[in-house]
């Protein structure tokens, strides 16, 4: 695919974590980022999972489902943040269901088009390499 | 023509009937010179009282000096013989003699009956409770107060029977301190105070009222206007709670809906990749998607979005035309699933019932299929379910590898990551057999 040969240098090598607790979106956004060569961490779908992975290795960036079986990921967001890590929401809820603190946070709608989900991600890791 | 001057025995008696005080007075010696019998019947005062007496003598002194200066009109307040004040319109004619001829006119009796009748009816017919009480004080300091007057709808509002004549402390003992002080403010200050405030000694209602001050500052009184807005305020209490809970769940919703999209969106993403021919993913799309929508119609149908185990096996198999029989065994205890364990367990159940009516034991004659399962109850509380279908006579020739792999994916994959389940699928002479371990507090790996 053209996207993901364009792409592929942005995000070789780049380690990147899925958590989300539906299978076959998890599986989607997976394949997604295998194409464009990123290296995928998980998918999980929890948040204990999730919090294990960040803590331990290296992350580039972090796709985040807000609600993980009734859980919501902001402790692992925060988490992120404080180590510098970047990451988006990829939820189907609006600005105004989240939490204060995450408004700002990038947010990605569900259902989420594949390109629009990697040039998202590019635009993070790229803010991360100039910051 | 002008009609003939009347006689001076029919003035005396216009003079002695009139309601209109008229008098005669001296303004160079400031006395009053006669005063008609009227005097007597509105004031109480007598002719002999008066007559000679000085203006002061029932004149308020603060009007005097107006008195004295009045040239047409005026009026001034004149107190009455059992001390209260009466205010009075005058107008002067000007006479011989360097006298004054006087015609006073009761400004509150013109008024005072229709008046107070009108009151009156409005404090009877009124919703509003009305009371008019009196301050009771012990040392200087606001104790208690008795109820002057109060209007019917007085003990709808605040439930004490028979107020007047009786003291608040007498009625409710634990009336709160606050509410003398707020009367008291309003009877010492003068100032009207409109305020929402609730009492526990009252039966925790909650009142609107305004109280302001009437009669003299010295009688320490207050008028009260209140009513009882306990269950106003419960239902507006109740009403923002529902807006609160209304705005969770249509976020929630919307996030509920956008998932299931994006699920269908990532099934049918699947369907793609793992079927050649375009009438298999048009097949293959619609049934899955037939079954999603069956969960939620099912999920819709408890108020608490829970789904009947019983229930959803049975409507995957009505929808391809399937009963329970000697053929079809379905029997397990009763048991509610969360939305989310149902969703997918749907799936699963529908790739397995295709499955067996394209090459399995609801496609072969005299194969039978076994769908049981029991529950695991951690202190009374269901906490795993053991899922199990089994099929049983199916010829090994009809045996059929796993479709195009989305049944399979779904039951060894997709049940794991999103349920935390345990699965078994294998394929062995006889037909297919599964079982489904999950655990039923919704969330895969957690020790609960």
């Amino acid at each position: 695919m053209l996207w993901g040969l364009a792409m592929s240098e942005t995000f070789k090598d780049k380690r990147i974590l899925i958590v989300e607790d539906e299978y076959f979106i998890a599986q989607d956004i997976k394949r997604v980022l295998h194409q464009a060569g990123a290296e995928v961490l998980g998918p999980v779908s929890t948040l204990s999972e999730g919090m294990c992975i960040a803590e331990e290795g290296r992350l580039d960036a972090a796709i985040l489902d807000v609600n993980l079986h009734g859980q919501m990921s902001y402790t692992l967001a925060e988490q992120l943040a404080k180590s510098h890590v970047p990451h988006l929401f990829l939820t189907g809820y609006d600005d105004w269901s989240l939490a204060e603190p995450h408004r700002d946070t990038p947010r990605m709608a569900k259902p989420f088009q594949p390109m629009i989900l990697l040039a998202a991600l590019e635009r993070l890791l790229s803010a991360e390499a100039s910051a | 023509m002008s009609a003939p001057p009347l006689s001076a025995s029919a003035l005396q008696r216009f003079h002695d009937l009139s309601d209109d005080l008229l008098a005669t007075v001296s303004m160079r010696a400031g006395t009053w010179v006669s005063v008609n019998p009227a005097f007597e019947r509105s004031l109480g005062w007598g002719e002999d009282e008066l007559v000679d007496q000085p203006f002061s003598a029932i004149i308020h002194p603060d009007d005097l000096p107006r008195w004295s200066d009045a040239v047409n009109a005026m009026d001034c307040r004149l107190r009455c013989k059992d001390g209260h004040h009466r205010l009075i319109a005058w107008r002067f004619s000007y006479g011989e003699g360097g006298l004054t001829h006087c015609i006073g006119r009761d400004q509150a009796a013109s008024r005072s009956s229709a008046d107070e009748e009108k009151y009156r009816n409005l404090f009877r017919s009124m919703d509003q409770g009305y009371c008019i009480i009196q301050l009771i004080y012990e040392d200087g300091e606001p104790v208690d107060w008795r109820f002057i007057e109060v209007n019917p709808a007085f003990e709808k509002h605040n439930g004490l029977h028979n107020a007047v004549g009786r003291t608040m402390r007498e009625m409710a003992p634990a009336i709160e301190q606050k509410w003398m002080d707020v009367y008291s403010h309003v009877a010492t200050t003068g100032e009207s105070l409109r305020f929402e405030e609730d009492s526990a000694a009252l039966g925790d209602r909650i009142f609107n009222l305004y109280a302001f001050r009437v009669g003299e500052p010295e009688e320490r009184k207050v008028a009260v206007l209140f009513q009882n807005i306990t269950e106003q305020r419960h239902a507006e209490e109740a009403l923002r709670q529902s807006e609160d809970r209304l705005r969770v769940l249509v976020g929630e919703l919307q996030h509920r809906v956008r998932n299931m999209l994006t699920v269908v969106r990532s099934v049918f993403t699947r369907t793609v990749a793992t079927n050649e021919d375009l009438e298999e993913v048009v097949d293959h799309f619609q049934g899955r998607l037939g079954a999603l929508a069956r969960t939620q119609v099912i999920v819709a149908r408890t108020a608490a979005g829970m789904v009947d185990l019983q229930d959803l096996i049975r409507d995957e198999l009505l929808s391809v035309g399937v009963h329970d029989g000697p053929n079809v065994r379905i029997g397990g205890p009763d048991i509610l699933l969360s939305s989310n364990v149902a969703e997918t367990l749907g799936l699963a159940m529908h790739e397995l019932v295709t499955n067996a009516l394209k090459y399995g034991a609801l496609k072969v004659d005299g194969a039978r299929l076994d769908i049981s399962w029991s529950i695991d109850l951690d202190q009374g509380r269901p906490n795993r379910l053991h899922l199990r279908w089994v099929e049983q006579g199916v010829p090994a020739i009809v045996l059929h590898p796993a479709r195009d792999g989305f049944g399979r994916e779904l039951i060894e994959q997709a049940l794991p990551y999103r349920l935390g389940a345990e699965t078994m699928l294998e394929f062995r002479g006889g037909g297919i057999r599964c079982s489904i371990s999950l655990p039923l507090d919704g969330r895969p790996g957690s020790a609960e």
